[in-house]
């Protein structure tokens, strides 16, 4: 409580730049504190009065009153009459106003947000939580003026001034709140105050709606493609027709674009926010993929169409709306489906003709690489005689019909072929073998490059030298034959 | 020196067409009386050929936005405008920047010709050749600026 007291008078000596009122201070501190003394309650009563008039000044002075009234009388004026007085843009005077309008409701808005902290710091210490829950200004002052200094906020109606949900946050909220029930003097300050922001507010109405039924003939080709509403927010911003005219396009797209306070919070969530032009009828059918593109576009055609206006180059509004038409053809072109993809033909073979037709080199390369005759024999099989395998029964390698050609044996003699003939003759010239002089210490295993490893078979040259000398062409003791005649 | 020769061919003949189409054009009184001060032929491939060179040098900005920035930061030497821009309305803005800095304007007959010129495949409406100090473009740029500003007289 006394915290509160203390930051109540802190901002009080923040409102109020009078020294000469630093005794009514004490004065103040000692009512809140025996809360009996009814000969101070008068200064109070001057203090918060002079503080609303010091902070809140825009209402009293000419330039608002002069510009509302002349707004007042302009939209009771009719429309052919103003069609007749357009000479020149620059030098009409209703030009000038809404130039002026532009300026004031900029104006408008930063008082409301003053006078939105002054309601704020007088009804804080009679709900403080309200100020969490409800942030838009007008909001705020429709509230305290319909809940004022009840109590039981059930008695309250406040259905129509915030959404349900709110309703009841609100409602269980106050049910539970630290406040107290305002003095009488500070809560009809504070539903003075709850008064001017509602005035001005509805005086920021009556002006924008005065620039925007004047929209139409001002820049009838940026109302074309962006609608009334945003061409004055846009105008507005700019500070004219003329300096929107100069600006480029990139600028016009941020024009009204809040810096968004995000209070810690990731932006990768947060919703893409452009400035005014998020508010056009075209931008919000747009699909939310193609908003970004849609902005762009919408800011260049916009741009091309406010500098056709600051000149008055097309009274009539026809470029601004082909810009239209041209804006919803591309947005229209951007969501179509790409064209189905046909069926891909097989590519043409290559017909290139052979390079290799077989000469002498190829054969002999073939004859190096071919496959071998044990190879080609173990490859075969013999119908109805079973084949050996190097692990019997079956198991292991197969020899196919290696070792069935009667011989027994697995080794193939190989048949005449020039290039053995020719490593024969190679491996001839180089000796191997024993000489004919065999000397006790040397053995008759003989190591040769053909055979391999072959221990020497003395039966076997014998029976070979046998049959030699019995042959019968060649033995020395046979004799020609004789042949006796019949 | 034989290529630039064969490219200046090629640009006579084009501004060739170009102009027998405006001469058309202008025998039926269509051609815009806004674009003020338009360039003739032999200050057009002047105008156009420097702005060539201003591209190969990053000399140039291309497009009416590019051109009013330049205008606002003060680095323009001078902008160069086409004539057959339909509206021509979207650049007469840059005309009234150009007075208020004091750059002189100029308008060529042919957007695609501009188009072509600044390097770019499709058509140029407005560009900007950029100021620097120790360019070798310098002294054709002045000369140049004199030549448009003899237009205005």
């Amino acid at each position: 409580m006394a915290t509160l007291a203390d930051s109540f008078l802190a901002d009080l000596d923040e409102l109020s730049d009078n020294e000469a009122e630093i005794p009514e201070d004490n004065d103040v501190d000692a009512a809140d504190m025996e809360e009996d003394v009814d000969g101070d309650l008068a200064d109070l009563e001057n203090l918060n009065y002079d503080d609303l008039d010091s902070v809140s000044k825009l209402q009293k002075t000419q330039r608002y009153t002069d510009i509302i009234q002349k707004v007042e009388e302009a939209l009771h004026k009719k429309e052919s009459e103003v069609l007749f007085q357009v000479v020149d843009i620059e030098d009409d005077p209703e030009y000038q106003l809404i130039v002026d309008c532009n300026a004031l409701s900029v104006d408008i808005e930063n008082e409301i947000v003053i006078i939105h902290n002054f309601i704020r710091d007088k009804y804080r210490l009679k709900f403080p939580e309200l100020e969490s829950l409800v942030h838009h200004p007008i909001d705020y002052a429709r509230v305290v003026k319909k809940i004022g200094n009840e109590m039981d906020l059930t008695l309250v109606d406040l259905e129509g001034l915030l959404p349900s949900a709110i309703i009841m946050v609100v409602s269980v909220t106050a049910s539970t709140t630290t406040g107290k029930p305002l003095p009488e003097e500070v809560l009809s300050k504070t539903v003075e105050a709850c008064d001017r922001a509602l005035d001005l507010d509805s005086a920021k109405k009556k002006v924008l709606d005065f620039v925007e039924s004047r929209m139409g003939y001002i820049a009838p080709n940026l109302s074309a493609i962006v609608g009334s509403a945003v061409a004055a927010k846009l105008m507005g911003t700019a500070g004219g027709l003329a300096s929107l005219a100069k600006m480029p396009a990139c600028n016009v797209q941020l024009l009204g674009a809040k810096k968004k306070n995000l209070a810690g919070f990731s932006t990768a969530t947060s919703q893409f926010r452009v400035g005014y032009l998020e508010q056009t009828e075209i931008f919000q059918t747009t699909p939310p993929s193609l908003r970004m593109r849609a902005c762009r576009l919408l800011a260049a055609k916009s741009t091309l169409a406010a500098r056709v206006d600051s000149i008055r180059g097309d009274p009539s509004g026809k470029t601004g709306r082909a810009f239209k038409d041209e804006i919803h053809k591309k947005i229209e072109k951007w969501q179509e489906p790409p064209p189905a993809k046909q069926p891909k033909p097989l590519p043409v073979p290559d017909s290139e003709p052979k390079k290799k037709r077989g000469g002498r080199r190829l054969r002999k390369m073939k004859e190096r690489y071919a496959i071998t005759d044990m190879r080609k024999l173990a490859n075969r099989m013999q119908f109805g005689v079973p084949e050996e395998s190097s692990l019997g029964d079956g198991l292991g390698e197969g020899y196919g019909m290696l070792g069935q050609a009667g011989s027994g044996k697995l080794r193939v003699s190989v048949g005449q072929s020039k290039l053995a003939a020719k490593v024969a003759k190679k491996f001839k010239e180089k000796n191997y073998g024993s000489s004919g002089a065999t000397s006790g210490l040397t053995s008759s295993l003989a190591f040769t490059p053909v055979q391999g490893i072959e221990l020497t078979n003395p039966q076997a040259h014998a029976h070979q030298l046998g049959s030699g000398t019995q042959s019968t062409y060649f033995s020395e003791t046979g004799t020609f034959s004789k042949i006796k005649r019949t | 020196m034989f290529l630039v020769t064969a490219q200046l061919c090629i640009l006579v003949l084009h501004e060739g067409k170009t102009l027998a189409s405006v001469r058309s054009t202008m025998t039926g009184e269509t051609v815009n009386p806004k674009a003020y001060p338009l360039a003739d032929a032999q200050l057009s491939i002047t105008i156009l050929d420097l702005v060539q060179q201003a591209a190969n040098y990053k000399q140039l900005k291309k497009g009416a936005n590019e051109a009013t920035k330049t205008l606002n930061r003060g680095i323009s030497e001078f902008v160069v405008m086409a004539a057959d821009t339909e509206p021509l309305e979207i650049l007469l803005h840059l005309p009234l920047l150009a007075e208020d800095k004091n750059v002189p304007y100029v308008f060529v007959p042919s957007k695609q010709a501009l188009g072509r010129a600044c390097g770019v495949t499709r058509p140029v409406i407005a560009c900007s050749v950029t100021t620097n100090e120790g360019s070798q473009l310098k002294s054709q740029i002045q000369q140049l600026k004199d030549a448009i500003e003899k237009l205005l007289i």
